[in-house]
This record gives C-alpha cells, structure tokens and sequence, in this order.
C-alpha cells in the first residue's frame, strides 16, 4: 500500500552567486512496511531528497503526496511530530537529556502523560536493543551505536508510520552496522514503518527491499 | 508547562555555565542598579538642594582711602586720632546691572525707614537721648575741663538731670571752647559721658562729666552723601536765651528738636525688600517666619501695603495677623541697618531736624497689613542682625521718594546690599563680573555650602554613570556571550526539535524560558542588592557629610537631606525595579533575537551534514 509518492520533485539551494539544482524531476513510491534504500554519490541530493519527504522544506517543483495528500498542504509540523521521524548520521540527540529524556521528549510533546511516555520510551529504548542502565546515561557517555539506537528510538517514538534516516551508520562499526539495520530492518517489516535510508553502503543497501538511486539530483530505482 | 520544564532541566545540566550565569548577570546587575540608584537618589538630593538652598551675593564698596581724624580730647589735652573710610563717591547699585548678569531677586539697595507711630511705643530700646537744659555756669569759666553749671530748667531728657542740679560740664571734644558767663543763661544740650579723671575734685549734685550734644544741627544728606545746607554751624550745641528767644528762627529750632525727642520714642525701623530671603538674618536662619506667611511675588510685584512684624512687638502690641499698622515713614538712613541703630543695649538717636530745622516730614504713609510674623534674635548691635521691633515691607510699596529725608547715606556694604542667583552660578557670575573689572567693589557670596555639596553630588553623579555605564556594558556581555552560550551554540537543538516535529514557538519556549528565568532572577537579585547595597553606601557618606561639615546654611542642608530621605523612602526598590525591568527586557531581546537567529536556520540544512 502505498505512503508516500513523490511526482516531478526538484528542488534547488538558492545561494547569492549561484542555484544548485539538487533534486531534479524526481517520481517515486513508497509502500507500506517496506525498507528502501537510497544510493548515490555524495552531492547527489540524497539528503535533500529525504528533507523533502520529512517536510523539512517545500520542493520547488512537483508534489509529495502522503496517502495521496499532498504533503504542501499539510500541518508539517504535525506531519513529523505524528507520522514521519528523521534519523541521521551525527545522530543528533539532546546532549543535555539522558537517553529515555530523548525518547519521551516528542511523546510527551504528543501530550503524553510523564509517566506513561517514560514507560514507554523505557521500551522502545528495551525494544532498539538498549540495556536499562542506559536509560539515564547521557548521549557523551554512550558508544556511538548505542546513540545511534536512542536516535531510532525516539525516532519511533516521534514518527508513528515513516522513518528516514540519513546514514545511519556511517558512523558505526561494522558490528553496530549490522544491529543498526537489522533494527530498521525489522521496524519495516514486523511493525509497519516505512523505513527509507540513505547509505553509501552495499552491504545496507542489500538488505533493503528497494534500492534507488541518485546522480546529480535524478532518481532511478535499481531494484 | 513541559517546554518550560524541559527548558529547565537542560538549563540546570549546564549547572557550571548557568551558575555563572547567575552570578554574572547579578553582579552586573548589581552595578547597574547602584549606579542607577545613586544617580536617582542624588540627583533627588540635588534638587531637593535646589529648593532648598539659596545663593546670595552681597556686595561692599571698598573704601577709597583711609583718613585720620584728630579729634581734641580735654582730659589728654591733645588730639586723639580715628581712623575713618573715605570714599570718594558711592558706587550706584546699576553696576551690578551687567550683561549676562541672571538675578533670581535684587539687587537691591536697602535702607532702613525711620515710621513715627505715635500710639505704638519702643520699649526697651537702648537709646540715650541728651538732656536739653537751661541754665548758667556757676561762675564765669572757659569749658576746657570740668566746670559747674547750674540747670535752672530741664527741657527735655530722660530725667537724669532736675531743675536746679549743678553739673560737672565740659566740652571735651572742642580744642577752643568759648566761655560761658555766669549772669546769662544758656540752653544747651549735654550727655554724659564717663570719663574725666579729675571728676573728684568737683563737688556737685551730679558727679558724672556732661559733654556737649549737638542736636541744633542737622544731618541731612542727599543719596551720595553730601550735606545739604544748614545754617547751623558744626559743633553748635548752645545759644544765650534772651528775651523772645524762642520765638526766633534758632530757638524755634531748639523747641522742634525738644519736640523730636518724643518722635525718637515712638519710631519703629522698616526695612524694605524685594525679598525677605537677601536679608541676611532670614537668610542664615536667625530670623525665620514663626506665624503667617512670607510676602507672595504678587505683593512684591505690586508693592502692596503689607508687612511683617516681631513676635515680641506682636505680642507687646497686641497685634495679631490681619491687623494694620499705620506707618509713616519719616525719614531714610542708607548708612547703618536697622539691626546696627536699633539694639536693645545701645541705639542711635538720630537727629531727626532737617536741615530747614524741622523735623522731617513724613513722606510715605499708610497701612500695612500684617501677614507674617517673625521669630528670632533682633536688636543685637549687628549690622547683618534684626533689629529691635524692625518692620519688613515689601520695598515697592514705597512709592514716594526720600531723596529729602535722607538722615545717613553711605556706600553699599555686605548688611545693606545684596541679590540671588541660582545656585551653582557662582563662578559664572563672578567671571563675568570680573571681566567688568571694577577693584573697589567686593562680592561676597553665600550659599549655604551649596557649592561643596554640589561638587559632592556631582561626584556622586560622576561615580553612579560610571557604575551604570560600566553595569551596562556587562550586562549586555554578560548577555551577549551567553545567549551565544546557551542559544546559538544550540541552533542544533532547536533544529533538532523541528524535526520531530515541533512547532518555532516550541522551540522559542523550549529555549527561552528558562534563560528567561535565569535572567530575570539573576537581574532582580543583582538589582535589589544593588539597591540595598547602595543604601548602605549612601547613609555612610551621608553620616559623613553630616559631621564632617558645618555648613552655614544647615537649615536648608537638613532640609535637603530630609527631601532625598523622604524620596527614598517614598520609592523603596523603585529603581531597583526599573534597573530589573531593563535588564529583564534586554535579555529578553536578546535571547529572542538569538533564537529568531536559530529558528531562521533550516534544520534540514544544518543536520544533514555527514559527521560532526
Ligand atoms: N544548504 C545548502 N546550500 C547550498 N547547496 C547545498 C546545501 N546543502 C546541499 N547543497 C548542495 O546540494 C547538492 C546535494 O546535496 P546533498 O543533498 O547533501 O547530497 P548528498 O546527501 O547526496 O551528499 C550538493 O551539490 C550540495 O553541494
Ligand atoms: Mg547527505
């Protein structure tokens, strides 16, 4: 079933001395439950495309439908607090909150009582794979897969249907690699996320269902 | 609720900077607000000062040289030598009328009137009148020492002499005294005057020594000084009494200076003024106004008939506020105050003859309502003094000229000649005034100690914008740096959060509430302290002040300190709370223009860079 579907999308950084032109005329599908992959060279607008589809900004042609609602004329912000969650390589977590802080912060933003968000932030951080003791840690005194983890589990916790994730591990050791995407992994096909990644990495990208890829802003999907 | 808790708990993790914060911004604020406060509390002093201070400039003509007097003493039997001031010409007052010149009152000239109130009586005054007697030497005698006169009748005095009394007479001051015989009679006008060594060899009813008085001349002068003509010649104190003597010119002139005697009596002093505050007993307080009310400007303006009276002649008189009194005002003296002619251990007893012989007309008369009372020292023998039973009026009320009843005229002195400017014009005005250079005129101000309190404050003043100045400049470091700290360096959380999905007030609240906090109690505490602090500052300088210094005006410097207490204590913490508020309102601004700065950052384009 489809989610997500981009139609004609480009998009260009507008500078003072020059336009970049980093996504052109890109179409694609994205179903539920599935784990995509998106490949290409770095500058290829990857990143950008992903932004695109988390509403971090407008396309500057073409649409993004979210079941078949074009995502311009949604409450974006609602948008990503509700249904779609970006995970990215530095991770980006709080530094100042502990791990399940990090997690409960965006269920609580939901208007989820304390209690119930730390029970259940205590679990997605149980469920991505975290011991327990790593609950009250903060993000400087983890390992980097272990931050990475926090990242997907309060990703999960914010989006409720879309994960995009942005190298995930392209900080990681191989072995967190694996845990990392056998994570992503099983979030796509046991609990119905729509999980994309960008990866330069053809051991992630095999273990994806689809696999695009860009150049120089364009899109072709390759399996 | 949460923003704001989740705004605080990442604040408190930054426990080492936040308290630093703190600390910062109260001790900035701190100096902020003493800064402020001092600024406010002196420049509440200083025009608390304003009112209540004055500055008065008196002025003296400096003689123009000094003359020896020789003046024959009978008992030495040699000149004895005064010295006395020669002026030239008197100044006019006009030279104080100079461009650039700002007077607040004055100048002005005064003199004091001599009011002839027949139904009112000068208890109390010390004045001895002379005695006018008739009579003949004992025998023939030339009155170059002590001789013997015989009074056969007293014409007027004050009873120190009866008819039929031998007295010891001689006229001491006179080098060639003419003689006296013993068949004619004489009328004279003597005093006594204690002294003669050689009293005991004389016997007689009185042993005191009788020197001739001139009272036959007159003293008449115009305003610079200069004698009007008499025909009386100087030293004439005796004429033979010849049948139809007193129906003569010259012995009319006896029976009018007989009848001065009861004028002398019942003559009040009134001084005029276009301010009561450029006398100077008024001025330093010794007089102060006890019932009723000082002159408004209108009466000044005007010249209305109102007037100010002695508590104790109130009382003695039985005159009470609203009630008027009749003045007549007989004649001018532009030489002595009333406070020097009318004291209670010694008083003039002015010639009041003209010098047609009679006694001066009254040229100004009217009356005056009283609408003041005064209390304080008067009739002291002090030329800068009250004196006795003196009567203030408004100068401009009297409207006729007394350039024919001028009984002394002299140059301008410090107790006869003064004006106001403001305060803290001194130096302004004296530059000018130098620039003029005119050596024989003398200023002298007064201003309470004004000027050093001025110079104090100013550099209290000078202190507090340096404290603000340097307390503002840290609060916006303070500021600036950490919302640097705490906002900029976290555009990433900000941009975090709109990618899960948070709204840009969200995210204004998740960062600004808790700086927000931060400032405002670090900005309350700093500036009630500094309040405070500046309170204990100011009362160690102000007990300072009130010890170290005498000032000559301590009416007014008690009334300024209690103006600029009184302020502080009518607005506890107010400046404190607008030092708060300021600082509170540019950290606001600050951080809100910190974080619109994160917000306009597009998250998408600061996180998705690959590494850190
Ligand atoms: N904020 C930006 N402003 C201007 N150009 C940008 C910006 N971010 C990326 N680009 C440019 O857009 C293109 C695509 O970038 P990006 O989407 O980051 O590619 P990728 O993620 O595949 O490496 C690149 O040429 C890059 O230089
Ligand atoms: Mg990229």
């Amino acid at each position: 079933m489809e989610i997500l579907r981009a139609e004609h999308v480009s998009y260009s950084y507008q500078s003072k001395y020059q336009k970049v032109e980093a996504v052109k005329d890109v179409s694609c599908v994205f179903e539920k439950g599935k784990f995509y992959a998106i490949v290409g060279e770095s500058g290829s607008g990857k990143s950008t495309f992903l932004s695109l589809l988390a509403g971090l900004d407008q396309p500057s042609e073409g649409t993004i439908y979210v079941e078949g609602e074009p995502l311009c004329d949604m409450d974006r912000d609602a948008y990503r607090l509700n249904r779609a969650a970006v995970v990215y390589q530095a991770f980006h977590l709080f530094p100042l909150l502990t791990a399940q802080e990090n997690v409960m912060l965006p269920l609580e933003c939901k208007k989820m009582r304390k209690k119930e968000a730390a029970r259940q932030a205590r679990q997605l951080l149980e469920r991505v794979g975290l011991e327990s003791r790593i609950c009250r840690q903060f993000p400087k005194m983890m390992s980097g897969g272990e931050q990475q983890r926090v990242a997907i589990a309060r990703a999960v916790a914010a989006g409720g249907e879309i994960i995009l994730a942005d190298e995930p591990t392209g900080n990681l050791d191989s072995g967190n690699e694996e845990n990392v995407v056998a994570l992503l992994k099983e979030l796509a096909h046991e609990d119905g996320y729509t999980v994309i990644v960008i990866t330069h990495n053809q051991r992630v990208a095999d273990e994806t269902d689809h696999v695009f890829r860009m150049k120089d802003g364009s899109m072709e999907q390759i399996r | 609720m949460l923003l704001f808790k989740n705004s605080m708990r990442q604040l408190f993790r930054m426990k080492g900077r936040a308290a630093l914060f703190l600390l910062l911004l109260i001790f900035a604020s701190g100096l902020c607000s003493i800064g402020r406060e001092f600024l406010v509390t002196n420049q509440a002093k200083m025009e608390a000062y304003e009112d209540s201070f004055m500055t008065i400039g008196t002025v003296e003509q400096k003689a123009d040289q000094v003359e020896e007097r020789r003046i024959w003493d009978a008992e030495i039997k040699d000149y004895r030598i005064y010295n006395s001031s020669v002026y030239d010409s008197y100044v006019p007052l006009s030279v104080l009328d100079f461009e650039g010149a700002d007077y607040l009152s004055g100048p002005e000239r005064r003199c004091f009137y001599g009011s002839y109130m027949p139904e009112y009586e000068m208890y109390g005054l010390g004045m001895s009148l002379s005695e006018i007697v008739e009579g003949s030497p004992v025998e023939d005698a030339v009155p170059d020492h002590p001789i013997a006169f015989r009074v056969t009748r007293v014409l007027a005095g004050q009873g120190g002499i009866r008819d039929g009394h031998v007295i010891s007479f001689c006229d001491h001051y006179n080098p060639k005294p003419e003689k006296l015989y013993a068949d004619k009679t004489y009328v004279m006008s003597v005093a006594y005057r204690p002294g003669h060594e050689d009293q005991q060899e004389f016997e007689g009813d009185d042993v005191t020594e009788y020197i001739p008085y001139t009272v036959l001349e007159s003293d008449q002068v115009d305003i610079d000084g200069n004698k009007v003509p008499d025909d009386v010649e100087e030293g004439h104190f005796c004429d033979e009494v010849t049948e139809g003597f007193y129906e003569s010119d010259k012995g009319r002139r006896w029976l009018n200076v007989i009848a001065s005697w009861d004028y002398l009596r019942h003559t009040f002093p009134v001084t005029g003024t276009d301010d009561i505050n450029l006398l100077m007993p008024f001025y330093n307080g010794n007089a102060y106004i006890s019932q009723g009310r000082e002159f408004t400007a209108k009466e000044y303006a005007n010249g209305d008939r109102v007037c100010l009276v002695s508590e104790l002649f109130a009382r003695r008189a039985g005159l009470a506020i609203g009630d008027e009194l009749p003045l007549a005002l007989q004649y001018a003296n532009y030489r002595r105050t009333a406070g020097r002619a009318f004291a209670t251990n010694s008083a003039a007893a002015f010639s009041l003859i003209n010098a047609k012989g009679e006694i001066y007309p009254v040229f100004e008369e009217g009356n005056y309502e009283i609408v003041g009372v005064y209390g304080g020292q008067a009739g002291i023998r002090d030329d800068y003094g009250m004196g006795y039973n003196e009567i203030i009026i408004p100068s401009r009320s009297v409207k006729n000229s007394d350039a024919d009843n001028i009984l002394e005229s002299g140059p301008m002195v410090g107790s006869n000649t003064s004006f106001r400017i403001a305060n803290g014009t001194i130096d302004e005005y004296m530059e000018k005034w130098n620039k003029l250079q005119i050596s024989n005129v003398e200023i002298t101000f007064y201003d309470g100690g004004y000027s050093e309190l001025e110079a104090n404050i100013n550099n209290m003043k000078y202190i507090a914008r340096l404290l603000l100045v340097m307390g503002v400049i840290m609060v916006l470091m303070v500021l600036g740096y950490f919302s640097w700290l705490f906002i900029l360096k976290q555009k990433e959380r900000t941009a975090v959060e709109r990618c899960l999905g948070f709204r840009k007030w969200h995210s204004f609240v998740s960062l600004f509430s808790g700086i927000f906090l931060l400032i405002l109690v670090g900005s309350v505490c700093g500036s009630v302290a500094g309040s405070y602090l500046s309170g204990e500052i100011e009362g160690k300088i102000q007990r300072e002040d009130y010890y170290d210094k005498t000032f000559g005006n301590s009416v007014a410097t008690d009334m300024g300190k209690t103006a600029a207490k009184s302020y502080e204590q009518e607005e506890p913490l107010k400046t404190a709370a607008e030092c708060a508020l300021a600082i509170v309102a540019a950290g606001a601004v600050i951080a809100a223009a910190g974080i619109y700065v994160n917000l306009q950052k597009e998250p998408m384009k600061m996180l998705s860079g690959r590494t850190e």
